[in-house]
């Protein structure tokens, strides 16, 4: 009877030594948080990259003190892949909104857009810098 | 045997089992994340990799523009320029000039191994040229080409300024505007004259200057020879403002070359002549635009006409990574200016399979 009560004992300890082997492997796979795969720092290079080559020869702020927001929504089509999807907003240093019509391809409408500010001085005599405000997504 | 040897037996076996399976179990949920970790390592290498040949002018600073240097370290920034890059150094990358450097040269000057690389720049966007007609009328044979500009498959508004040489003549067309990335435009050439013609195309995007392409289209005219390719007469190399030009066959003559950009047309200088080797003068211009280059010459019966862009673009250069040879092969695109011109940067770059 003794010896059945210890190897009762002994079973009853393997499943609870499986139990919490078990348990810490579940608490461990719910802690462990895993990183969201995103297209987020490509899309923000990419922006950035392309104001910059529209600003290297002072073109970004040559269209935005002419208001030539067709311009400017023609060359960034140009030069950002056809798959990205762009929202362009021009501010003046008060953050007024400057441009009257949409700088866009289409509505952003994504569940993960990039947003990058970008500050363009006018090469212009007259100085001034605005503020760019450009939202990127890729299209489903 | 007693009956608690067995239950110890059976307790610890279980016990062994179970921590065993633990283990397996959680390498196999940690592995895709370790994997992540060493990606993501990888492609910031390779990131470093792209800004570092873009960035730098390579050493020595003037290794594009001299054709005996090969550099000792790579880079093909022009001097103070951030994403310029000289128009010699890439033009030494396109396998099809004299002075290319090769793919092990580019590796050795990297300082790197068990990498492999592809370099390819391109323009921004495309010129297609597709002749619709041609209709011979006693003097002259009317040509009428269809014109188009798209990226990526989609239409670019653009102005276009075109010309069209054959044996020396030169027919230029003035601007024309193209909407919606769409145009036809027609020649009138002569048939007093014969051989290989060239539809010279420079396109310019209606709203930024710094983006221009171009296209060439060579065609029959006045001859039933076949079509040859540029290349078959003529080695053109342009490298430090000067045309080589290699003969290829001995029978071939050049008469003229001609520089176009976007707004202008040169007839070039020629400064060296021998039987198989010349070099002709290319001017440095303002204008904002790819230069391209016509040199007009005979073979024993035919005339041609071979071209050549300066810098010379599209260019693809490196490994190729077709094969499963390589892993973890990783893009970088850049937006790129040389000689105030946008271009597209690519490189791919991959390590050995991990």
């Amino acid at each position: 009877m003794m010896k059945n009560e210890k190897a009762q004992v002994r079973v009853l300890e393997a499943f609870l030594a499986v139990l919490l082997v078990f348990s810490a492997f579940v608490v461990s796979a719910t802690l462990f948080i895993v990183p969201e795969e995103s297209g987020g720092e490509e899309l923000d290079s990419l922006g950035m990259q392309v104001l910059l080559a529209l600003d290297k020869e002072g073109l970004l702020g040559r269209f935005i003190d002419e208001g030539n927001w067709t311009g400017l929504r023609e060359s960034l089509k140009a030069l950002l892949p056809p798959a990205v999807l762009f929202n362009l907003t021009v501010y003046s240093e008060s953050m007024q909104k400057l441009n009257t019509t949409p700088i866009s391809n289409q509505a952003v409408k994504s569940s993960q857009v990039t947003c990058i500010e970008y500050v363009c001085a006018s090469r212009n005599l007259n100085f001034r810098y605005y503020i760019l405000r450009l939202q990127l997504a890729m299209a489903k | 045997m007693p009956t608690a040897s067995i239950d110890t037996f059976f307790a610890c076996s279980l016990m062994t089992i179970l921590v065993l399976s633990a283990m397996a179990g959680l390498s196999i949920t940690l592995f895709p994340h370790s994997t992540t970790s060493y990606n993501e390592e990888t492609e910031e290498r390779f990131l470093q990799l792209t800004k570092y040949i873009l960035l730098n002018t390579g050493s020595p600073e003037n290794w594009g523009e001299n054709s005996s240097i090969v550099p000792s370290y790579f880079g093909l920034a022009e001097t103070n320029g951030i994403y310029a890059l000289n128009i010699d150094k890439v033009s030494r990358l396109n396998i099809e000039n004299v002075y290319a450097l090769s793919y092990s040269n580019i590796l050795d000057s990297l300082k790197i191994k068990n990498v492999a690389i592809r370099m390819s720049i391109k323009p921004v966007f495309d010129v297609q040229i597709n002749m619709t007609s041609n209709l011979d009328e006693g003097n002259e044979t009317v040509y009428v080409f269809e014109i188009r500009t798209v990226k990526s498959g989609l239409p670019l508004s653009t102005l276009v300024k075109s010309h069209l040489l054959v044996e020396e003549q030169v027919y230029s067309k003035p601007y024309l505007t193209l909407q919606n990335g769409y145009g036809v435009i027609n020649f009138s050439v002569s048939n007093s004259l014969s051989g290989k013609a060239t539809l010279i195309v420079l396109a310019k995007h209606a709203f930024d200057p710094y983006i221009v392409s171009f296209a060439t289209y060579p065609f029959q005219h006045n001859s039933q020879e076949s079509l040859v390719e540029d290349g078959v007469f003529l080695q053109l190399s342009p490298l430090n403002y000067t045309l080589h030009v290699s003969l290829l066959h001995a029978a071939v003559n050049v008469s003229k070359a001609y520089a176009f950009s976007f707004n202008y047309t040169f007839e070039l200088r020629k400064t060296y002549e021998n039987e198989s080797f010349l070099k002709y003068t290319i001017p440095r211009l303002q204008d904002i635009s790819p230069l391209v280059l016509a040199v007009t010459g005979r073979n024993s019966t035919n005339a041609f006409v071979e071209c050549v862009p300066y810098p010379q673009i599209p260019l693809e250069t490196g490994a190729t990574f077709s094969d499963s040879t390589r892993s973890n092969v990783i893009t970088h695109q850049q937006i790129i200016m040389i000689n105030r011109v946008l271009y597209e940067f690519t490189l791919k770059s991959g390590g050995p399979t991990t």
